[in-house]
C-alpha cells in the first residue's frame, strides 16, 4: 500500500469522535468524523501525537480545523482510511455547535461498486448543493466563513447525521447493504418504500399479526418484518415513503418466498428496535416504479410481479368468495385501469384493500409488485406484498391525469381476450386436452392445471362415494356417529342430531386416446348421477336396486368436463390426481363447430 | 351395384359422380308423387334429388329423412330404406353444419 504524505491546506468539520481504547498495548486512538459540509468521512484515526488535542478539549464534536498533513490507507477491502497527522483548531466546537450542510456518505466507485451518480456530485466549487438544516437553532457566524472554502472534495462512505446529540439520534448510519446479523450495533436511515396491511394468523402453535416493510437507501433494500406488540407500536407511525433511523433489529437470513428484494437478510423488529423519523431531507431514492404500458402486458409472461400505473375507468362493487383452500370468504372487488394505449385491464383487490378502495374521480393509481396473470387473456391481482398508490407524484402520473382528463374520459377501450383454442362463439373454455395428452405432457407436475376435455363416464364407484358431513352451514367435515343418534363434529365441536350426505365420486372416465381416474365431489357429483346427494344417500339405505340403476343409468354418459390436475406424493409414490371443477353436458351444435375447426387446422398441417 | 362397401353419405352435387354406388343420403322430403313411388329430397347442399322407391309409400314424407339406397343411371337414389325423423327432433338441425361433415368426410382419406 502507498503511503502518501499529503500536505496542503484543508479547512474540515470534525463531526465528532470517538475513542478507541487499547487494548492494553499502545495508546488509545481517536476516530474522527470529518465532513466538508458536502460530504463526511468516518474512517479518519487521529495520529497519536495529536491525542493530546482531544484530551484537552481543543478537538471536539463541531470544531473546525485545517487539516494540514494526513495520508490515506486503502485497505485491501477497498476502505480508505485517512490518517490525521498535522492539524489546527480554527473554531471550536462550542462556538459552532453544529453540523453544516447535510453531508451525505461518501463511497467512492471502487469501494462500494455502486455508481455514485445518483447524487451526482462533482466536486465543485458550489457552496450549498443541499437546503440547510431546517431547524431553528442559529448557525455560527464563523461558519459562514469556512463554507466558502470548499476544499478539493474527499467522497465519504458512510452518511453521518447528527443534529443534537441529546436527542438520541444515533451518531453513525450504515448502509443497508453492510447489515448482517454478526454485528448487531448498527443504524439505517431508510425510506419505507412499501408497507403492507396488517395480517393476523391462527395455527396449531397459536396466533398473531405481523404487517412487513421494505426499507431503501443508496446502497440497497432490505425487508423488514414486526410481529405482536411492534405491530401495535409501529403500524400507525411509520408512514409509506417517510425517512427514518432504524437501529436495533434482529437480522436474520431471508425467506426468500416473501420478498423478491436482493438482499441476503431480512430483519425481524423486536422490543428494542427504535425508529425515529429523519427530519432533514435527505436525499434518499424514491420508490423505484417499473411501468409496464397496460398494452404491452399481453407481451410480458404471466405469474410475475409487475408495476403499473393507470387511471381508473370503472370500479365494481364489494362481492364475496369462498375461498377453495381455507373456505374462508374473501372480499374482492375489481377495478379497471386505462393508459394512453387505450386497453383496459383487470385489476383484482382483495380484503381491506377491496374494502377501502375509493376509486371516485377516476384517480390515477399505480400498483408496484402485483401479479400478472393471463385469466381473462391478462389480467391484474394484488398480493399482500404490492403496494398501490393513488395520485403518485411521478411524472408518468401527472401525464396520465392529463390525458384522461383531455380525451382519455371519452374513448372506448379494447379488453384482454382469453387465448385458447377456437371455442365457436366463444362459448367454450381455454385449453382442451386429451387423457393421452394430460399423461404424456406431465400435465399437473408442478402446480395444479386445468384443462377441458369430453369424455364419457365408463365407470363410476359405488362404494365410499358419500359420508355424514356436519350439517352446518359451511363447514363439511365429516362427522363421527356417536352411535346415541348425535353425531360429533370435531371442527365446529358440536354435536348435531343430523348429518348432510356429501359426496365424493370416483370415476374412471374415457376420451378416444386413453382413460383418467377422475374425483367429482358434491357439485359436480349430483350432475353426473342427475339428484341431490340428500336424495342419493336415502336411496343407499333404502331402496339397493333403485341405487344401482341409477349408477347404470349415469354410465357411459358424455360430457364437457372441466378438470383440474396436480402431480401429489405420498410416501415416495407420485400420482396424477384429478378433480372435476365442472361437468356440462356436451351441446352438440357448439362442439361440432369445435371439431371442425380444429379438423380444418390439422388439415393445413 | 356393389353392396360390399359401406354407403357413403353424400350430398346432391356428389350423386353423378356415383352411379352404381351405395348412398346414404339426409335431407327435406317434399313433393311425393301421388303413386307413391317417388319423391323430391333436398339435399344438405340445398339441391334436389329424386328418390324413386321400389314399394309405394305407405305414409306421408315429410321433413327430415335419411335415404339408403344406390344410384341409378338417371343420377336418382333407388331407396333400398329409409328413416324418417320426428318433427321434435329435427326442428334445430343444422344442415350447414352437417354439409360440412359430409365434405370434410370427402376431404378426409379413410385409413384402410
Amino acid at each position: 500500500m502507498d503511503a502518501i504524505i499529503v500536505t496542503f491546506c484543508c479547512v474540515l468539520l470534525c463531526q465528532g469522535q470517538k475513542k478507541i481504547a487499547a487494548n492494553g498495548q499502545g495508546v488509545d486512538r481517536y476516530r474522527v468524523l470529518l465532513s466538508d459540509g458536502k460530504f463526511s468521512h468516518s474512517s479518519a484515526l487521529l495520529a497519536t501525537q495529536l491525542n493530546g488535542k482531544v484530551t484537552s478539549g481543543e478537538l471536539e464534536a463541531f470544531t473546525i480545523i485545517r487539516l494540514n498533513k494526513f495520508m490515506c490507507n486503502t485497505l485491501p477491502n477497498g476502505k480508505q482510511v485517512l490518517i490525521l497527522l498535522d492539524l489546527d483548531v480554527i473554531a471550536p466546537g462550542s462556538e459552532v455547535a453544529n453540523r453544516i450542510g447535510n453531508p451525505q456518505p461518501y463511497k467512492s466507485p471502487d469501494q462500494s461498486g455502486q455508481p455514485t451518480q445518483n447524487r451526482a456530485e462533482a466536486p465543485s466549487n458550489e457552496t450549498v448543493t443541499r437546503q440547510p438544516p431546517n431547524n431553528n437553532r442559529p448557525e455560527a457566524p464563523k461558519s459562514n466563513g469556512f463554507y466558502g472554502a470548499q476544499p478539493a472534495v474527499r467522497k465519504p462512505y458512510s452518511a453521518q447525521k447528527v443534529s443534537k446529540p441529546a436527542e438520541g439520534t444515533p451518531s453513525k448510519v450504515h448502509p443497508i447493504d453492510s447489515l448482517t446479523p454478526y454485528q448487531n450495533r448498527w443504524t439505517i436511515r431508510a425510506r419505507v418504500t412499501s408497507k403492507s396491511n396488517i395480517r393476523t394468523w391462527s395455527n396449531s402453535r397459536g396466533e398473531g399479526k405481523l404487517f412487513s416493510m421494505n426499507f431503501l437507501d443508496d446502497s440497497g433494500e432490505i425487508r423488514a418484518t414486526a410481529f405482536k406488540s411492534e405491530v401495535d407500536k409501529f403500524y400507525d407511525f411509520i408512514q409509506l415513503n417517510k425517512v427514518y433511523y432504524i437501529s436495533k433489529a434482529t437480522l436474520k437470513t431471508a425467506d426468500k418466498r416473501y420478498s423478491s428484494l436482493a438482499n441476503d437478510y431480512e430483519m425481524t423488529f423486536n422490543s428494542d428496535t427504535q425508529v425515529i423519523p429523519c427530519e432533514e431531507e435527505v436525499d434518499l431514492p424514491t420508490i423505484k416504479y417499473n411501468f409496464i404500458p397496460i398494452g404491452k402486458l399481453s407481451e410480458t409472461a404471466a405469474n410475475n410481479t409487475v408495476d403499473v400505473i393507470g387511471v381508473v375507468r370503472s370500479v365494481g362493487d364489494i362481492t364475496k368468495v369462498i375461498a377453495k383452500q381455507s373456505q374462508k370468504e374473501i372480499t374482492k372487488r375489481e377495478v379497471f385501469l386505462v393508459d394512453e394505449g387505450q386497453v383496459q385491464v383487470r385489476l383484482t383487490l382483495w380484503s381491506s384493500d377491496a374494502e377501502n378502495f375509493d376509486g371516485s374521480g377516476n384517480p390515477v393509481l399505480a400498483i408496484k409488485g402485483c401479479r400478472l396473470s393471463d385469466w381473462g387473456g391478462r389480467s391484474l391481482s394484488s398480493l399482500s406484498q404490492s403496494q398501490m398508490i393513488m395520485n403518485p407524484d411521478v411524472p408518468e402520473a401527472h401525464k396520465l391525469r392529463g390525458w384522461y382528463d383531455d380525451i382519455g374520459h371519452t374513448m372506448d377501450y379494447s379488453e384482454f381476450q382469453s387465448d385458447g383454442s377456437s371455442g365457436a362463439g366463444g362459448g367454450y373454455a381455454t385449453n382442451w386436452k386429451t387423457f393421452d395428452d394430460v399423461k404424456k405432457q406431465n400435465i399437473g407436475q408442478d402446480k395444479p392445471e386445468y384443462f377441458t376435455t369430453k369424455a364419457t363416464i365408463v365407470f363410476l364407484k359405488k362404494e365410499n362415494c358419500m359420508y355424514m358431513a356436519c350439517p352446518a352451514e359451511g363447514c363439511n367435515k365429516k362427522v363421527v356417529d356417536l352411535a346415541n343418534g348425535l353425531y360429533r363434529c370435531e371442527k365446529c365441536s358440536k354435536e348435531y342430531p343430523n348429518y348432510k350426505w356429501r359426496m365424493i365420486l370416483t370415476a374412471n372416465l374415457a376420451d378416444f386416446s386413453e382413460n383418467q381416474w377422475v374425483t367429482f365431489f358434491q357439485e359436480t357429483a349430483e350432475v353426473v348421477l342427475g339428484r341431490s346427494a340428500d336424495e342419493i344417500g336415502q336411496m343407499r339405505e333404502s331402496d339397493e336396486a333403485q341405487f344401482e340403476q341409477l349408477f347404470q343409468e349415469a354410465s357411459f354418459k358424455s360430457y364437457i368436463f372441466k378438470l383440474r390436475a396436480k402431480m401429489e406424493t405420498y410416501n415416495d409414490e407420485t400420482r396424477l390426481k384429478t378433480v372435476c371443477v365442472q361437468a356440462s353436458p356436451v351441446n352438440f351444435h357448439e362442439y361440432s363447430k369445435k371439431i371442425i375447426e380444429d379438423i380444418e387446422k390439422l388439415l393445413v398441417v | 351395384m356393389d353392396l360390399n362397401q359401406p354407403r357413403q353419405r353424400v350430398n346432391a352435387s356428389m350423386i353423378p359422380g356415383l352411379q352404381g354406388n351405395g348412398v346414404c343420403i339426409l335431407g327435406k322430403a317434399h313433393h311425393a308423387d301421388p303413386s307413391g313411388m317417388s319423391f323430391r329430397l333436398t339435399a344438405s347442399d340445398d339441391q334436389d334429388v329424386v328418390v324413386r322407391m321400389t314399394e309405394p309409400l305407405q305414409e306421408d314424407i315429410q321433413g327430415l329423412v335419411e335415404v339408403q339406397g344406390s344410384v341409378n343411371e338417371r343420377n336418382e337414389v333407388v331407396c333400398q330404406s329409409y328413416i324418417l325423423f320426428p318433427g321434435e327432433n329435427t326442428e334445430n338441425f343444422d344442415m350447414t353444419l352437417y354439409n360440412k361433415a359430409i365434405q370434410l368426410m370427402k376431404q378426409v382419406p379413410t385409413s384402410s
